[in-house]
């Protein structure tokens, strides 16, 4: 598979053929055919940017983003910290902040946010465009 | 009113009739033109001429011309002819008694 074909995959499968058939017949191979499809599919992303720019889904789940992140690189470090509590003093544990509720707490809020920004996502009942 | 663009592809799928896909109208464009035409240029402004009842296109046969894969085919509609008869007439109207080559 070459680079135009791997960008391709990025376009609707029918519009893929098409545009794969009209560079062979046209003779583009290489960087050119790359350039070709690279174009069409920035267009497309701009298109569909432009569209989706004015719907609230894509900024809420911008702001559910960022929050849920952090939450879950915190999730990660918390469970690491549950499992091998034990070897740590809890004294120090307990001045970092460190407890084990509130390490529950935070992975069920993790795991909510996650779960809305998974809801956002497959809410979407636009279809393809081509 | 149609763009420059729009204009110039729905005249080269009508001159090609039912021989018109893709590639054929962009090597039909940049012998008009000779300037380039890029791909993504050119299926946006389809995608766009579609949406507004301008053209229809179809999945048409794949040829080993094309490494086996399929054309999408173009025709343009009555309201295509319309619309691009309206933006020929409107160019003629406004080029009347200008003479490029003086200026």
């Amino acid at each position: 598979m070459n680079l135009a074909e791997i960008v391709a995959q990025m376009l609707h499968p029918v519009e893929r053929e098409a545009v794969l058939g009209d560079l062979v017949e046209a003779g583009e191979t290489g960087v050119q055919a790359f350039r070709s499809v690279l174009g069409l599919v920035v267009r497309r992303q701009a298109a569909w940017l432009a569209s989706s720019i004015k719907e609230p889904r894509l900024w809420l789940g911008a702001g559910l983003l960022f929050p849920a992140a952090r939450l879950l690189g915190r999730t990660a470090l918390n469970s690491w910290l549950i499992y091998n509590h034990r070897h740590f003093d809890p004294a120090l544990l307990a001045q970092e902040g460190f407890s084990i509720p509130r390490a529950i707490g935070e992975m069920f809020c993790s795991w909510a946010l996650i779960s809305a920004c998974v809801l956002l996502a497959t809410s979407n009942r636009r279809k393809a465009s081509f | 009113m149609l763009g420059e663009f729009e204009y110039l592809l729905l005249s080269a799928a009508a001159r090609l009739g039912e021989n018109a896909y893709g590639a054929a109208i962009r090597e039909e464009i940049e012998a008009a033109t000779g300037k380039p035409c890029s791909i993504g240029a050119l299926y946006t402004t389809l995608d766009r001429l579609e949406a507004k009842g301008l053209i229809q296109t179809w999945t048409g046969d794949a040829s080993a011309q094309r490494g086996g894969r399929a054309r999408r085919m173009v025709r343009v509609n009555a309201q295509g002819i319309e619309q691009a008869t309206a933006f020929y007439n409107a160019v003629m109207r406004v080029s009347r008694g200008v003479s490029w080559s003086s200026i």
